[in-house]
């Protein structure tokens, strides 16, 4: 307890008995809120906190580049799939045994419709079970799979081009008929398939990106018609004798994704592929976007994964 | 309430005791309460916060897409450009050979043509359809005059433009002094009889922006009676148009008896008022908020052919526009932006054998010229044809022309001079008159005369292109009230008002655009608000476009056209009759048959031809080993001829004003 304002009162003070003093203890008091502060700060406050902050969706166009960030024309992408070269005899597996076009071109490339189930027929007739099928590459923000976002995707089909007809404009059988797409810049090349060959996502995030260069990851899958199967698809081989351990998928090195790097090059938004060791060229891998020679075209090989890697 | 304690001195307890000092503690406890405060809710409105963002927002984007109506009506030669053995040579086409596709000059390949370099058969990346047949425009063709282009060397260079200034014009040629400050000169004085009664009409060489019951002052008329007073008062302009009531943009008709009254050619104006307030008249000059083709993205548009198969162009600009602070040619915030398109120049390139081809043809012709394919850009409007007419788009490289006009355009510049406006401040809105156009030609007619190929009739081919380079877009509309204010009592007055009394001698606003502050001195103001956006009035002013990161999303759908600068509407079927001999026939008359305005020919002696039995085609006569040319073969040659209004040298093909039905056509079919 504390205490205050003392008072004395002398004896003197009081002659008679039965004096009185008069202690008044007046509580007269305005009734005073927060409703004003309410009014005023706090719902305001609360308003603003339950907007949500206005956030930039705009996409731009990315266009291709090659690893000097120079713009590329066109692409070329060749599959490759396992086939069964030994007809299931035992001991082989059943399914798989070798890529088709390992003793071509030191296995680049591309593989043939033959190996996917496809027939002359289906070639030559466009039937849907061909055209419909697809090639997608998803795209990751992270290489990591347990935690990464999934982004985008970008479909190609089936195309039926110069490299599968002969000189006679014919096409081609099926063992011959290369699964390959070419894909074009939609002025420079009016005439080839465009679609796929961008890329668009939000300007926002590539401009705030360190040095404006956003770096995604892309994997690809092929979607074949003729069996329903989708198959996954790696930018290096899959050594079945030796197939590559879980640890080696994933990470800056890993096989499973081929990094995508997204950059506003002093005002024009380009991309590029950035393959890691084993997936760019040199090393045995399919990244191949800057070729010796201006005429050749830049490539992207792409190889079915070994149905077991990653077991061991 | 007051509550009675007795507190008893010791004396009065005890007689033994004695009175001391006491304290007595008087504990005052308070508790709090608050007191209770009714459920408090506030409802967020999302539309409102949607439309006050919309309204704070600043930042622009912008996207759209052009339809070009493009053609090569105006090539350089009818010749196929192939770079073969003998080198970079032109294949002259026969004028037989020549077909029009889509609009386009040009020929279809030949088998023997599809082996040679340039060649659509050399492509090699899934061409589904058969390049026989395939139709290949004459130079400049698709490549260079297409708004998307393949070679990598952009044809346009698309701008985003706003109005900043104004600059003055002479329009007509005089010795006063008078320029478009002035009025808008007349040209033409016409009677017009309208109900037997006389009444003067005036033709100006440019739109006079004039209605019916418009007041207009007019200046520096010859008043030969005096009655007139055109000094002291305003003319009410009684019709438009002339005896038939055509031409209305361009004659207006006053109550004046013909007699009364003389236009002087040039020094004569006129002005509209308003309420005793003259019209300002001036160009407005553009500048640029964009930079270059790094500034935006140009693309196919999806399903994007147009009637004439010319692919339609896509485009978005990738960086915002912020128009805050940013001021028009009046220093108001901006209610209009522009899609400047501007042709782009092409420097030859040696390594090219396009381009090789026409830097053979121009070597001799002095530097730059000789490396260009296309000639610098000359800008001015679409007039009347008056002798000493300025800016006449149409009649650039016509002599008899004054031959004054924009230059200094090109890709790179930062400013443009544009439209020709009409300001009134009692109204304070603008009045475009004129559009501005650009005109462009390729050196190579340009300059024919000083090539290796000699044209028909000793001229250069200088009839170019024109084209409207700038697309309004309305971002803001200005309100259809006129707004007052007194700085001494109202607040937010803009800071682009108009003074109401001394608006002549007004500064424009510039920096930043604030309210004007109230002040303790009387000022009077006028101005139009500019409306919300999303907000359309009663009589339909007022924009409404999408608002979507925090952004104004605003897309331009416009057509570009590519016109040619003087169409040719009369068509004159000319024969002559002249004689070949072997020595120069048919080297004389292979360059007849190659002449794009090569008809028909017809031999006139066959019959004496016919005697040595050498029959009666001209490919037989010569052919035929019994033909020792010693009789001359006679000939009838048909051409057709097209002129248009101003000399710009031969003209190879028609105008679309002119009726073919007089030209036998031949039926393009699949069999080629």
């Amino acid at each position: 307890m504390m205490n205050v304002n003392k008072y004395k009162i002398p004896l003197r003070d009081i002659n008679v008995s039965g004096t009185s003093v008069n202690i008044p203890i007046s509580l007269s008091f305005t009734p005073v809120d927060n409703s004003e502060l309410i009014e005023t700060k706090f719902i305001e406050d609360e308003v603003i906190k339950s907007i949500n902050p206005i956030v930039d969706y705009k996409k731009v166009r990315f266009l291709p580049a090659d690893d000097n960030w120079d713009l590329i024309r066109k692409l070329k992408i060749n599959l490759n799939f396992f086939i069964n070269f030994y007809g299931n005899i035992t001991p082989f597996p059943y399914d798989y045994s070798e890529y088709a076009n390992l003793n071509t071109n030191g296995g680049y490339g591309a593989g043939y419709y033959s190996d996917i189930g496809a027939s002359f027929d289906d070639l030559f007739c466009r039937t849907r079970r061909v055209m419909n099928s697809f090639l997608r590459f998803n795209f990751f923000d992270s290489n990591i799979p347990s935690e990464n976002n999934f982004l985008f995707f970008n479909d190609i089909f089936t195309q039926i081009g110069s490299d599968q007809k002969n000189e006679f404009n014919f096409v081609l059988p099926a063992e011959e008929c290369p699964i390959n797409y070419y894909l074009g810049d939609s002025l420079l090349e009016p005439e080839m398939i465009h679609e796929g060959f961008y890329m668009y996502w939000f300007k926002d995030l590539v401009d705030n990106a360190l040095n404006q260069e956003l770096e995604i990851y892309m994997t690809a899958t092929y979607n074949n018609s003729i069996n329903g199967e989708s198959v996954g698809l790696y930018t290096t081989q899959s050594d079945l004798q030796d197939p590559p351990e879980a640890i080696d998928l994933n990470g800056p090195n890993g096989l499973n994704y081929l990094k995508v790097i997204l950059k506003n090059d002093n005002g024009i938004y380009k991309y590029r592929f950035s393959g890691s060791t084993d997936q760019i060229l040199i090393n045995g891998g399919g990244v191949d976007v800057n070729p010796p020679l201006n005429n050749d075209t830049p490539e992207i090989t792409f190889w079915q994964i070994a149905p077991n890697i990653g077991e061991n | 309430m007051n509550k009675g304690y007795k507190i008893l001195l010791n004396k009065e307890k005890s007689v033994l005791a004695t009175n001391i000092n006491e304290e007595i503690n008087i504990n005052i406890e308070n508790t709090t309460q608050p007191l209770p405060l009714g459920d408090v809710e506030h409802t967020v409105n999302a539309f409102e916060q949607f439309e006050k963002e919309r309204a704070e927002s600043t930042k622009y984007r912008f996207y759209g897409t052009i339809n070009p109506m493009i053609s090569n009506m105006l090539y350089n030669d009818n010749v196929f450009i192939i770079n073969g053995d003998q080198g970079v040579v032109g294949k002259k086409i026969l004028s037989d050979n020549i077909f029009l596709n889509d609009g386009w000059y040009g020929t279809f390949f030949e088998n023997n043509d599809t082996s040679e370099e340039g060649s659509p058969y050399v492509n090699k990346f899934n061409d589904n359809s058969s390049t026989l047949c395939a139709f290949t425009p004459f130079d400049p063709g698709y490549e260079r005059l297409n708004i998307l282009d393949t070679d990598g060397i952009p044809n346009y260079m698309l701008k985003l433009t706003y109005p900043y200034s104004t600059k003055d014009i002479t329009l007509i040629e005089n010795n006063g002094g008078i320029t478009l400050a002035d009025g808008i000169p007349v040209i033409e004085q016409i009677k017009i009889s309208i109900n037997d009664r006389a009444y003067t009409g005036f033709k100006t060489p440019i739109n006079h922006g004039l209605d019916v019951g418009d007041k207009i002052k007019m200046y520096n008329f010859q008043d030969p009676t005096g009655n007139l007073v055109l000094s002291a008062r305003t003319i009410s302009v009684f019709s438009l148009g002339n005896q038939v009531n055509d031409d209305k943009e361009r004659i207006f008709v006053v109550d004046i008896d013909p007699t009364e009254i003389v236009a002087d050619v040039g020094i004569s104006t006129i002005k509209r008022t308003v309420i005793g307030v003259e019209s300002e008249y001036y160009v407005r000059s553009f500048s640029a908020l964009t930079t270059n083709e790094i500034d935006y993205d140009l693309y196919p548009a999806a399903f994007g052919k147009n009637y004439f198969n010319d692919q339609v162009a896509a485009f978005y600009f990738k960086n915002d526009i912020d128009i805050k602070n940013i001021r028009d040619n009046l220093g108001r915030p901006l209610s209009e932006i522009y899609l400047t398109i501007i042709k782009q120049g092409e420097e030859l390139d040696p390594t090219n054998y396009n381009h090789m081809y026409w830097i053979n043809q121009q070597s001799g012709l002095t530097p730059p010229l000789n490396t260009q394919f296309w000639t610098s850009i000359a800008g001015g409007y679409i007039t009347e044809k008056v002798k000493n007419g300025n800016y006449n788009i149409r009649a650039f490289s016509d002599n008899a022309f004054p031959q004054n006009y924009y230059t200094g355009i090109d890709i790179g510049a930062t400013t443009y001079d544009a439209d020709i406006v009409e300001y009134n401040s009692n109204t304070l809105l603008e009045k475009k008159l004129e559009d501005v156009y650009h005109r462009i030609n390729t050196v190579y007619r340009e300059n024919l005369l000083s090539t290796p190929n000699t044209p028909i009739s000793g001229s250069n081919l200088t009839e170019g292109y024109i084209y409207m380079p700038h697309k309004k877009m309305q971002i803001r509309e200005y309100s259809d009230f006129i707004e007052e204010g007194d700085t001494i009592n109202t607040v937010g007055i803009p800071d682009y008002s108009t003074s109401k009394y001394s608006a002549s001698t007004q500064s424009l606003a510039t920096g930043p655009i604030e309210p004007i502050p109230l002040s303790k001195v009387s000022r009077q103001f006028k101005w139009r608000d500019l409306l919300d956006i999303g907000f359309i009035d009663s009589n339909g002013f007022g924009v409404d476009y999408p608002f979507e990161s925090g952004a104004h999303y605003l897309n331009i759908d416009t057509r570009f056209y590519l016109q040619r600068q003087d169409p040719p509407c009369k068509v004159e079927y000319k024969t002559k009759v002249t004689s070949y001999s072997k020595s120069n026939f048919p080297p004389d008359f292979i360059g007849v048959l190659s002449s794009p305005t090569f008809y028909q020919s017809q031999i006139t002696n066959s019959s004496v031809l016919g005697q040595s039995s050498l029959g009666s085609d001209w490919f037989d006569i010569i052919t035929s080993p019994n033909y020792a040319g010693g009789l001359k073969i006679e000939m009838v040659i048909a051409t057709i001829k097209f002129s248009g209004i101003y000399k710009l040298g031969d003209r190879y093909t028609p105008g679309g004003c002119i009726d073919f039905s007089i030209i036998n056509q031949k039926t393009i079919d699949d069999e080629c």
